[in-house]
């Protein structure tokens, strides 16, 4: 079982630094699809990485919400990353990026219904039997509010769970997006989240959209004051978990994200002198 | 759904971007990106891996309309394209030279190529405007108008860029499709009489081009 410390979304401009860095409980996460290549520098630097600090592969490509099983070969690439890096996470999105054999980079909403509830259970037991592991499921961002659910976001994740034994990636960002958006309660969200099945928590930042009224979960800014907050009360009611700082696009220097960092580790920290 | 739609391009045209950084600066960032979005809207990628993505980019370029006064970039693209492959292409040890010390029945040695070489024969001058970018070359370029060879080796961790002579890609051809050392420095030789093919075989395996213990006898 990983420390509940908080990690650092790893970019390759940052390898001399992130091999450098003399944080205790450090770890780092990366998109398990940018590993996915048969050899060469960049896996090189992954096991640097590796070898000094616990890993954690979060894939975004798995399209779990698809009306197909997960593609054997996307499935066996990702087996051969797991094998080989012995990441102390392995997430996945809760999405579908892959249509009629076309595959989307991005990820698009799911209606929550009893046959995708089914689907999503199915293939997420595929995954987890293939890789031999628990994964960890991401709560997905909202943009637009689907019509034809049948189950509650947060209802449905803990569902997913208990079905298939997977665990929760709850990503503070994509809740405070999605209520902005949609116009729901970030707070009531999170509480309704059993405390046992949160295995990990991403803090990103987010921007607004060029009309002003959309906010867009881009990845490419500080976590904001509000995702804070939420965070905050989150960890003092299910106590401290790996949390990462994960950002994207506009990627500043090293020490700004260590900075966000040293942050969120002082709130697990005080959730942890609670505990004790 | 128009934002799911803005990311989903921006996806493609960020991996394309980052697989074909010359050919990007070939054309500048606006046209890039015009040029990135239709050939992601009629090549979309098969595979969630974008690391790979763009395969048929140069073949897709060449039939552009308007390609017809940048007819060089296609090329530019296919060396981007065998840079890429090389640099994900599967670890191994490269064939030394010392691994072939005392051995003279070059007619009965085969030997296969290093996974991540990439070698190709292109109608244009496009390795030496390849090779003018990398180095940040501003203006014009001086070099002949003519066809060149490239060879990309990857014996460890750097793809290694270098010119390749029409006697270096037939045999290089030869050595790809099965023929023997021997066989293939003889066609070599033979098309090209002017070519020290002793050397142009040092060079080569220096390079890293072939695979160590990949070399076997015919029987």
């Amino acid at each position: 079982m990983m420390i509940p410390a908080a990690g650092v979304g790893f970019k390759a401009e940052h390898l001399a630094d992130a091999l450098a860095a003399p944080a205790a409980d450090l770890w780092f996460e990366v998109h398990a699809e940018n590993y996915m290549v048969a050899g060469g520098p960049r896996l090189a630097m992954l096991e640097a990485i590796r070898r000094e600090r616990p890993l954690s592969l979060h894939g975004v490509g798995m399209s779990l919400a698809g009306a197909a099983e997960p593609d054997a070969d996307h499935v066996a690439a990702l087996k051969r990353l797991v094998d080989r890096f012995e990441p102390a996470l392995v997430s996945e999105h809760l999405a579908w990026s892959r249509l009629d054999g076309r595959c989307f980079p991005d990820l698009l909403p799911v209606p929550r219904s009893n046959e995708v509830l089914r689907r999503l259970a199915a293939n997420i037991s595929r995954v987890q039997d293939a890789l031999g592991r628990e994964i960890l499921i991401e709560n997905p961002t909202h943009y637009l509010a689907l019509r034809d659910h049948e189950w509650s976001e947060t209802s449905f994740l803990a569902e997913l769970a208990r079905r298939t034994g997977c665990r929760l990636l709850i990503d503070i960002n994509n809740v405070a997006v999605g209520a902005h958006n949609l116009g729901y309660d970030a707070e009531t969200w999170l509480d309704a989240i059993p405390a046992k099945l949160v295995g990990e928590i991403h803090l990103a930042g987010h921007t607004l959209d060029g009309e002003g009224t959309l906010l867009i979960d881009s990845h490419d800014a500080a976590v904001s004051d509000r995702v804070w907050h939420l965070y905050e009360d989150f960890i003092v009611r299910i106590g401290a978990r790996p949390t990462l700082i994960e950002r994207d696009g506009n990627v500043p220097p090293f020490a700004e994200l260590m900075a966000e960092r040293v942050r969120a580790q002082g709130i697990l920290a005080g959730s942890l002198a609670v505990a004790a | 759904m128009r934002v799911y739609r803005n990311t989903v391009l921006s996806g493609c045209v960020d991996a394309l971007r980052a697989n074909y950084p010359v050919v990007a600066r070939l054309l500048g960032d606006e046209m890039f990106e015009a040029v990135a979005a239709d050939y992601a809207a009629n090549c979309p990628p098969r595979q969630a891996v974008l690391a790979m993505y763009g395969a048929r980019f140069p073949d897709w370029l060449e039939k552009q309309p308007w390609i017809w006064d940048l007819a060089y970039v296609p090329d530019v693209a296919r060396i981007e394209r065998h840079y890429v492959e090389s640099l994900f292409a599967a670890d191994a040890e490269p064939l030394e030279m010392s691994a072939l010390d005392g051995r003279g029945d070059w007619l009965g040695i085969c030997l296969a190529l290093h996974p991540a070489t990439r070698f190709d024969w292109l109608s244009m001058p496009a390795m030496s405007i390849w090779l003018g970018q990398r180095e940040g070359h501003e203006g014009d370029l001086d070099f002949d108008w003519e066809a060149e060879g490239v060879l990309l080796t990857r014996p460890h961790l750097e793809v290694l860029p270098s010119r390749l002579s029409r006697a270096g890609h037939r045999f290089l051809f030869g050595i790809r499709l099965g023929e023997s050392v021997g066989d293939a420095a003889i066609a070599a030789g033979s098309l090209y009489p002017e070519t020290d093919i002793g050397s142009l075989f040092t060079s080569l395996v220096n390079a890293g081009a072939f695979a160590a213990s990949s070399h076997r006898s015919l029987p």
